[in-house]
């Protein structure tokens, strides 16, 4: 099934284009992978489809409903999205961190259960944060802090995952530990993911399709196979990219 | 949930505390064991001022401190409060044209009212949310226009007025202000806000977050932006501008553990009542029978607070 569906989108990213007439049509089970050089407007793509930010023209349908004639709350239960950064100017323990994500699922009058915590403290364990859900979010480190986010995201439990660089802050460990837990809530479910990633090499590892935005309005999208090239990712990056076979099939290389 | 629950209770033994304090004290003794055969003179004293004065003093800080706590909310930032952003300066301005044209009491709280909105739109508007520095400049500069205004307006007044004009301005509950605006303004705010609770928890990180995560942003900043104007002009109507309390009191319920709203919100209303009751309490008995300004006295605690908020590491 179709969850999330562009109809000739375009999107401004201040002074540029960072897609005209986009046609994309994300089905669950996928994951997207979107690439292209810093200020490019990924973000700003990323905020039109979870309805943040309203696109220059265009439609965006989420499980063939027009975003814009849905409600904020229903919307957030079909999907969800992780920020570049997260803000923590009031002090909140990890676990009230995490417990937001709840927040679209508890109808506004009733209270928060023992249901709720416990999904809370359980997305907390599978980010590898259990045992310190009374800390507060402030004394967290950046990579800490970025998978309480991801923790938030996963009480959230939505359909579509739009993440907007998941790697951020991260050690090489922590990296795949966090997509391989993202691939393993996604595989063999209606669920999808559509996320902006850096670094070309964890696009082959873990998506099957690709979006390439140009800088120019143009877009190459379509399957990793097909998308993800030597030539097409040295069109984007305007460098050489070279490839080789790896363990996990291509890996590119700067040339 | 459950310490959340044990907070609310203790704010709320403190704030019993510090009615039964205000009460209790005074230049005239009361014997605990004379309230209940109380002669009737000690009755009127009780009954018709301590009593009253009391309640204005609770609902005055509860409502400040309420108005403080929304306004971090809609700004992201735990510095804002209604006396240090000018709110509570631009509230006094128009209350005093509207006493100055003549108006009752009643177009004295409309003016009250517009002042706080104005205020609030011209600071929010000139410094624009996420930028502390420039927002507390903007607040200050603007609040010390309305010190002008204010300033202004009394040179203008008239000589047998003035002194009770000034001694409202400085924030004193020396008055005979009827206790019913603001127990009504303060469980209206209270009963209008607490449902959205748990909205603010997600407001309060981000704008963005809070839509992803399904709270209509805009309407509900439209909301607090109104409630929040609506309390700090009640509270600068029933005892002019008192400074502070929104300030200390959100931060002072957040560092006891009531980070969530749900608990923060009714735990700020509780702990604004009590400080400005045991303000207003020392105010009258410090130097006896001479009266301070509770203002004054809570100036006093909060200029070194809002300093060390500052400058503390970040």
């Amino acid at each position: 099934m179709i969850l999330l569906e562009t109809l000739q989108l375009s999107v401004h990213a201040g002074e540029k284009w960072a897609c005209k007439a986009l046609d994309l049509a994300v089905s669950g089970g996928e994951r997207w992978g979107i690439l292209g050089v810093n200020g490019v407007g990924k973000t700003s793509l990323m905020l039109a489809l979870s309805g943040i930010r309203p696109p220059h023209s265009g439609e965006i349908r989420l499980k063939s409903k027009p975003i814009i004639d849905m409600k904020r709350r229903d919307m957030a239960r079909i999907s969800g999205m992780l920020f570049q950064d997260s803000e923590d100017r009031f002090p909140s323990t990890l676990l009230e961190t995490a417990l937001i994500g709840r927040h679209p699922h508890i109808p506004p009058w009733q209270r928060v259960g023992i249901a709720d915590e416990k999904a809370a403290l359980s997305a907390l364990r599978e980010v590898g944060l259990s045992g310190m859900e009374n800390r507060l979010a402030s004394t967290l480190s950046g990579g800490e802090r970025r998978r309480l986010a991801l923790a938030t995201l996963l009480v959230q439990d939505p359909e579509l995952f739009l993440l907007d660089e998941p790697t951020n802050h991260l050690d090489i460990r922590h990296q795949v530990e966090m997509l391989d837990l993202l691939k393993k809530r996604t595989e063999n479910s209606d669920k999808a993911i559509v996320m902006i990633l850096h670094d070309p090499n964890l696009a082959e590892r873990y998506c099957d399709h690709i979006l390439l935005l140009l800088g120019d309005g143009h877009c190459l999208l379509g399957k990793k196979e097909d998308v993800l090239t030597e030539s097409n990712l040295s069109l984007i990056y305007h460098h050489p990219i070279v490839s080789a076979k790896g363990p996990y099939g291509n890996f590119f290389l700067p040339a | 949930m459950n310490s959340g629950k044990k907070l609310l209770f203790i704010l709320a033994a403190l704030a019993a505390a510090g009615m039964l304090f205000a009460i209790a004290s005074g230049s005239a003794r009361i014997g605990w064991s004379d309230l209940f055969h109380a002669s009737s003179l000690d009755r009127e004293l009780i009954f018709h001022l301590r009593m009253p004065r009391a309640v204005n003093a609770f609902t005055t800080g509860a409502l400040l401190a309420l108005s403080g706590a929304l306004m971090q909310v809609l700004l992201r930032n735990p510095l804002a409060d209604p006396y240090v952003l000018g709110i509570s300066g631009g509230s006094s301005v128009a209350a005093l044209c509207a006493m100055l044209l003549g108006f009752a009491s009643v177009g004295v709280s409309i003016g009250a009212f517009c002042g706080a909105m104005a205020s609030m739109f011209l600071v929010f508007s000139l410094s624009g949310v996420d930028r502390e520095v420039r927002l507390l400049l903007t607040g200050v500069v603007v609040a010390s226009g309305w010190g002008a205004l204010i300033a202004m307006l009394l040179s203008l007044s008239p000589e047998s007025s003035l002194h009770g004009m000034l001694y409202w301005l400085m924030g004193s509950l020396d008055n005979d202000a009827s206790p019913y605006p603001g127990l009504v303004t303060l469980s209206i705010g209270l009963a209008c806000i607490l449902p959205f609770a748990r909205d603010l928890n997600v407001l309060a990180r981000g704008e963005h977050l809070a839509a992803s995560l399904g709270v209509s942003v805009k309407s509900m900043r439209v909301s607090i932006y109104v409630v929040c104007a609506l309390l700090a002009s009640v509270a600068v109507m029933t005892a002019g501008s008192i400074g502070f309390v929104g300030l200390i009191v959100p931060h002072g319920v957040r560092r006891l553990g009531g980070h969530d709203h749900r608990i923060l919100l009714p735990g700020a209303a509780l702990l604004g009542g009590a400080l400005l009751l045991f303000a207003d309490t020392l105010s009258r008995t410090l130097i006896a029978p001479q009266q301070l300004p509770a203002g004054v006295i809570m100036a006093l605690f909060g200029v070194p607070f809002f300093l060390y908020l500052l400058f503390r590491e970040p």
